[in-house]
């Protein structure tokens, strides 16, 4: 269109903004306040649109992609809406086609993967506007045909201009996705339910069962109130009210005004329940069910439950129906569980001896492969009985889950080990260093730097006997309960014990620290060697070796360097030096206390400092009363060398024109000019644009290899090496060359 | 338009002006016709079209697949639009063997039609039967033809890779004479529709020729850039910098455009064969090796237009005397490679490169009261 718009200047300015900033960003949807201002600054005229339409085509030109991607979507958000832009669009239909298609010999700019989507829009836009408005505006038809008919553009195939338009849209694909996968999970759920749901129902049935042989049900003589009655407030006895003599018999009281109360103790069981040996087959029947069902049926209905909730079906009746039988399931399960307590039926432990009770609970936890296997295997005296003397699970399940391998210190959780009080691990260490400081000075504390240095047996000495014999005496005390003895110190004397105890980082030698035979074997296996034929049973940890095993591995970690003091003499531009060394600097001599003008503090220090600045005399900037300082830069061509060192100064430090500058700039409000900064150039679309940058190259294997063979450095050492070798080759043909 | 409405109906001006007035103001605003197009039956670029002139109801349109096709302008009306079809075909199979270069009708009768081809010959057609009447092989590319449209001679000029320019009389099926002069493959040829024995052509040697067909010596003069007529038919006097591929006569015959690879229009005067000067300025893109013929629009067109089709996918319309482009025909996908004007509706065919015959007609902005709903703003009560 060759007849400029006529907008005003601010507006124009506006729209220009405000399109290069929806057409920078550089993301897959156009940014809905931004496109809301075009839209409204459009709706104002058509001249505002012939002048977006200008901003838009100058955009659409932009040999990026990105930018072509989002300019193409804001182009159709007009062209649904003005009747003016579609004119102004159409009529260099061509073109625009060319640039957002790429036809007639040109090629869609980088990146690679936005071109594609480009297209994919423009195609898709192409279709839709054919459809809509193709009677009305003829290039539109011709431009359909064209892509059509010579240029094959399959438009049947094409996708539809929504995934890229509306974001509504893909985020309802999304969500039938979700439906599906929710639809899936359902399916699953219910092929699962209707598998094992028997198993659980038989469970509760026989239950119940056991609950009516063991607690008669209390039939009442009394007519049920049914729902509707007590929904509607009447009763049976509305039409007589009970007499007094009624109330008497029924009830034992002249009066209904009495307040009653009853007290049943909870843990009394019925009298007719109680176990007996009469009926201690049932009562074993019903621990083994209760065992089932709270070990395994109760979270299993309970994982039902949550996914029912998750998932989602196609008829929502099954839905409902599943979510609601399960409910009523775990209620059951629940109330069975009640029941079952009610009678005081505990979970069946596992036993050493394998009873038939215990067989079938494993059965019915671990599968039935379980029994055969035992027959197999040889029975491993499984230590319960010291599991069950741990009376406080201190370490969380989920640690404990863990198997060995997994965990942090393998041994972590073996059941002795919570005897060893030198092992904290399941302790807070703020509630360990508390306990520590309540217990200074009775006994040592070994953290990690103190103790680093020192195994605990050499450097450890206990500032009483007491302390350490205690001490031992506890590690012996846990050596006898390994063993399954009987605890010889008592709870309280324990805890003192602990108060004084030291505490160590664990390592693997206290794991060692009171133990005399320790066994290579541990398995129970037969070893058998090749050579040496089997063991003899003698198969213990020699002396010397677990003399080194008790040794503590101590790790040096070096000091943190501690930062430097400063030289902080005088410089010349008013600044101290601020060079770190360890004695001495090497400009200003000995570095000495010095207050903030840098002159010494210490008055004896002064003399050295003035002799070396004397004998110094070329250098970083010298230190020199102001008199004599101006005579010298006066004098001479000596002087010449200050001037470069001045220089030298201040190519690191900001000269003084700098700081003033920065002042001035500061009190008149203004930024501070940075000279430093490099003029690059100016990014599009800005900082917080997710457009790709296109000047950047690839970091292949190619360009990463001519980094390399264009590296100085390694040319001149190629150079280098080849003028050696000539020189070499050069030598060798003069030396035989006689 | 009023104006000139009243001043006919008071009797101020004559017919002739409003008329003028009329037919101007139709030419400037042609464009894209919204309600007429030809069906696409092209199976590959249109290189020739031609509207016969007795009552200018048929096109001709030869195409680079080597099909003739005959179309019915006044074609088929539906509510919307009107679509132009084919009334009569010559396929590949009956007719050339390789690409049509250009087509022409007998210029008195549509009963035959002439097409020149790639494959050297020029046909002469029988309409009604579509069959071919008469062969003309000329041993060389035929790049274009023209036949008198005025002349009783019947006689038809054609412009070949041979250098010379031979004559074939539609009478007798035979070669008259030829016509030596070019040094190169003569691209354009054109009769004068004022002296019927006078031949314009342009050529590849950046010649261009008026030539008396009666004389021995039949070059008149070769038109020469500069003005410089030392040695008017001197093979220097050259009429562009570039192959001369276009002519056209004005209606009046007293003015030749030609168009060169120079991608320069010039203006001739045929009575003084003086270059005019006229600048039309750099806008045109002139660069195959075809036949490019410009058309003038309708001579009461005042200012006198003419159209020029230009590489760059559009019909440039330039005024002759001021050489002003006054308006830009953009819309065709690829290069336009012929045009042809139908004086009497003011409507503009152009064939291209993408098979496509586009029709240019004046707008009918005027006869439509209310706008179709497509056409209309839609913006949305929130933005």
């Amino acid at each position: 269109m060759s007849n400029r718009a006529h907008v005003d200047i601010t507006v124009r300015e506006n729209l220009r903004r405000l399109v290069e900033e929806i057409t920078t960003k550089g993301l897959y949807h156009l940014d809905d306040a931004v496109l809301k201002d075009i839209k409204r600054e459009c709706k104002k005229s058509d001249d505002n649109v012939a002048c977006a339409y200008e901003l838009i085509m100058a955009q659409l030109e932009k040999p990026h992609a990105q930018i072509r991607y989002s300019t193409l979507q804001l182009i159709s958000e007009l062209f649904a809406r003005s009747h003016y832009f579609r004119q102004l669009l159409t009529a260099d239909f061509p073109h625009v086609l060319s640039l957002v298609i790429g036809i007639q010999r040109k090629s869609l700019p980088p990146p690679e993967q936005a071109a594609g989507k480009l297209k994919e829009l423009a195609i898709a836009l192409v279709k839709s506007w054919y459809e809509k408005f193709g009677t009305s505006y003829k290039p539109i038809t011709l431009g359909y045909d064209y892509l059509r008919k010579n240029i094959g553009i399959d438009f049947e195939g094409s996708v539809s201009t929504e995934i890229h338009t509306s974001r509504i849209k893909a985020e309802e694909a999304k969500e039938e996705m979700q439906r599906q996968l929710r639809i899936k999970r359902f399916e699953r759920l219910q092929s699962e339910i209707d598998e094992e749901k028997e198993a659980v129902v038989e469970n509760l049935e026989s239950m119940e069962t056991c609950f009516d042989i063991l607690v008669p049900k209390n039939y009442s003589a009394t007519p049920e109130v049914t729902v509707s009655q007590v929904l509607s407030g009447k009763s049976n006895a509305d039409k007589d009210w009970p007499t007094l003599q009624d109330t008497i018999r029924d009830y034992g009281l002249g009066s209904t005004r009495y307040t009653l109360s009853l007290h049943v103790r909870p843990d009394a069981v019925p009298e007719g329940a109680k176990e007996t040996s009469e009926n201690t087959v049932v009562y074993d029947e019903l621990r083994e069910r209760y065992s089932v069902l709270v070990k395994k049926h109760r979270a299993l209905v309970q994982d039902w439950l949550e996914r029912a909730t998750k998932s989602e079906s196609d008829e929502k009746g099954t839905h409902e129906a599943t979510v609601k039988g399960l409910i009523d399931l775990r209620n059951a399960v629940e109330a069975a569980k009640l029941k079952a307590e009610g009678l005081g039926v505990t979970v069946i432990e596992r036993k050493t001896s394998a009873g038939s009770l215990d067989d079938q609970v494993d059965d019915s936890l671990f599968g039935s492969d379980e029994s055969d296997e035992d027959l197999e295997f040889e029975d491993v005296k499984h230590d319960y009985e010291k599991c069950k003397r741990i009376t406080k699970p201190i370490v969380s399940t989920s640690d404990r889950s863990l198997p060995s391998s997994r965990k942090i210190f393998p041994l972590a959780f073996e059941p002795h080990m919570k005897e060893d009080v030198t092992y904290n691990a399941h302790r807070p260490l703020h509630h360990l260093t508390n306990q520590l400081k309540a217990a200074k000075g009775k006994a040592p504390v070994y953290e990690n730097q103190e103790a680093e240095a020192k195994t605990p047996t050499e450097a450890s000495p206990a500032p009483n006997d007491q302390s350490e014999t205690s001490t031992s005496g506890q590690v012996q005390d846990s050596d006898d309960a390994t063993d399954g003895n009987s605890r010889s110190v008592t709870p309280e004397s324990r805890t003192k014990l602990l108060k004084r105890a030291p505490v160590v980082e664990w390592g693997e030698d206290l794991n060692y620290w009171d133990r005399e035979h320790v066994q290579f074997n541990t398995s129970g296996l037969e070893v058998h060697h090749r050579f040496l034929g089997s063991g003899e049973g003698l198969d213990e940890v020699p002396q010397e070796t677990l003399e080194k095993m008790r040794m503590r591995a101590i790790y040096y970690t070096a000091k943190p360097l501690e930062t430097l003091p400063a030289c902080r003499a005088p410089l010349r531009n008013g600044t101290l030096c601020p060079r770190r060394d360890l004695r001495t600097c090497p400009f200003h001599g000995k570095i000495i206390p010095r207050d903030d003008l840098g002159r010494p503090l210490n008055p004896n220090d002064v003399d050295e400092a003035e002799r070396h600045v004397g004998v110094d005399e070329r250098g970083y900037p010298l230190r020199r009363k102001q008199g004599s300082e101006l005579e010298h830069i006066a004098s001479g061509p000596a002087s010449k060398d200050n001037f470069s060192a001045v220089a030298n100064a201040s190519a690191n430090e900001p000269a003084l024109w700098e700081v003033l500058e920065a002042d001035v700039m500061g009190a008149l409000g203004l930024p501070v000019i940075d000279t430093k900064k490099r003029k690059g150039k100016r990014k599009m679309g800005g900082d917080n644009s997710a457009l790709v940058d296109l000047h950047k190259k690839p970091n292949t294997a190619k360009a990463r290899l001519q980094k390399r063979v264009n590296d100085p450095n390694m040319k001149r050492l190629v150079d280098e090496d080849k003028a050696w070798e000539s020189r070499m080759q050069f030598r060798d043909r003069k030396a035989t060359a006689w | 338009m009023n104006h000139f409405l009243a001043a006919r109906e008071v009797g101020l001006d004559s017919p002739a002006v409003l008329r003028s007035a009329v037919v101007t103001r139709r030419t400037f605003s042609v464009d894209l016709a919204a309600s007429k197009e030809v069906v696409r039956i092209h199976r590959g670029p249109v290189s020739s079209l031609a509207i016969e002139k007795i009552d200018e109801r048929y096109i001709l349109s030869g195409g680079a697949d080597s099909s003739i096709h005959i179309y019915d302008l006044w074609g088929e009306k539906t509510e919307i639009k009107t679509k132009i079809r084919p009334v009569a075909s010559v396929s590949r199979r009956f007719g050339h063997k390789f690409g049509i270069s250009g087509v022409s009708w007998y210029p008195f009768d549509t009963g035959m039609f002439i097409s020149s081809s790639f494959d050297n010959t020029i046909k002469i057609w029988d309409t009604n039967s579509l069959q071919d009447a008469c062969l003309f092989d000329l041993e060389a590319k035929v790049y274009s033809h023209a036949i008198s449209p005025i002349a009783s001679h019947c006689l038809v000029a054609c412009a070949s890779a041979d250098p010379r320019i031979r004559l074939c009389d539609l009478r007798t099926g035979a070669f008259t004479h030829s016509l030596p002069g070019h040094r190169g493959t003569v691209m354009a040829v054109q009769w004068s529709p004022r002296y019927e024995h006078l031949l314009a052509t342009g050529g590849s040697d950046h010649t261009l020729r008026l030539w008396d067909i009666r004389r021995s010596a039949s070059c008149l003069v070769a038109l020469d850039q500069h003005n410089n007529y030392q040695d008017p038919t001197s093979p220097n006097n050259l009429a562009h910098n570039g192959i001369v591929n276009g002519l056209a006569f004005s209606d009046d015959g007293l003015l030749l455009i030609s168009t060169g690879h120079d991608e320069r229009i010039r203006l001739w005067d045929t009575m003084t064969a003086q270059n005019t000067l006229i600048n039309y300025g750099q806008m045109l893109r002139n660069k195959y090796k075809n036949n490019l013929t410009p058309v003038f629009a309708s001579s009461i067109c005042s200012p006198p237009i003419f159209f020029h089709p230009s590489d760059d996918n559009q019909v440039l319309l330039f005024g002759v005397f001021d050489g002003k482009l006054h308006k830009r025909l953009q819309g065709s996908y690829e290069r336009i490679a012929c045009i042809a004007w139908r004086e009497r509706a003011e409507e503009l065919y152009s064939g291209s490169i993408d098979h496509e015959i586009l029709v240019w007609s004046p707008s009918e902005d005027e006869l439509t009261e209310t706008k179709p709903l497509a056409e209309q703003d839609t913006w949305s009560d929130d933005d």
